[in-house]
């Protein structure tokens, strides 16, 4: 896999994996949102492969709950594409991120 | 000048409740004021504002909400609440008590005064 390319987004479309990932309210109406899976909503967001890794890292770290994991993740993402609209390299976002190890445990 | 996480542990909350009285922000704007508007002093990374922010708004200090920015994209916009200008105010006059016994120390130089060379 190329340094530019992204993981793909789930595959997964078993009835465990939607009954897993959609909230309960969603699920009651017959809706399969899958929406408490976080890698959807990086896999649409399309950001930088190294960004990618580092919200993955982050959310995977942290052990929340999937409604906890979508709340950071979609955060994170909203924070990282906002520094690319105003013209920051995705390096200069990961320095300026700063310790992944410190974020996690701030984070749980 | 960095300073010491420990001195950080009880500023950046205090600075980051301050700069939401004037109106509401979202992260990256955080960021961005943060350094900014204390000559990059209180500059934090992300990695340390956004836990704050969690830890802030579990509290109920203040209140994120998302909404569609002009960019069409989604953003978490963070306001002060009740209890967060409570806390403000608590935290500034304990800042300001704290300041005048170093100026009295002479940590901190008077009004007018010279400060210590770096």
């Amino acid at each position: 896999m190329s340094a530019d390319a992204l993981p793909t987004p789930p595959t997964d479309h078993s009835l465990l994996y939607r009954m897993s990932y959609t909230p309960l309210r969603d699920a009651l109406r017959g809706r399969w949102t899958t929406s408490l899976d976080y890698r959807r909503a990086l896999a649409a967001a399309g950001l930088p492969a190294a960004l990618d890794a580092l919200v993955r890292q982050v959310v995977e770290k942290t052990g929340l709950w999937r409604r906890e994991k979508v709340d950071v993740a979609r955060e994170l993402i909203a924070h990282f594409r906002d520094g690319l609209d105003r013209g920051a390299e995705p390096e200069k976002l990961i320095v300026a991120f700063g310790n992944l190890a410190i974020a996690v445990k701030l984070i749980r | 000048m960095k300073i010491e996480t420990e001195l950080m542990r009880g500023a950046g909350p205090v600075a980051v409740l301050k700069l939401l009285s004037g109106r509401e922000m979202y992260g990256y704007e955080l960021v961005e004021a943060l350094g900014r508007e204390s000559n990059g002093t209180l500059a934090m990374g992300e990695s340390t504002l956004y836990p704050l922010l969690y830890n802030l708004e579990a509290k109920g200090m203040i209140e994120g909400t998302w909404r569609e920015a002009t960019s069409g994209r989604d953003r978490k916009y963070y306001r002060l609440t009740r209890k967060g200008k409570g806390r403000l105010v608590k935290d500034t006059r304990q800042w300001q008590a704290l300041v005048q016994a170093m100026r009295t120390l002479e940590i901190i130089p008077p009004v007018g005064g010279r400060e210590v060379p770096a």
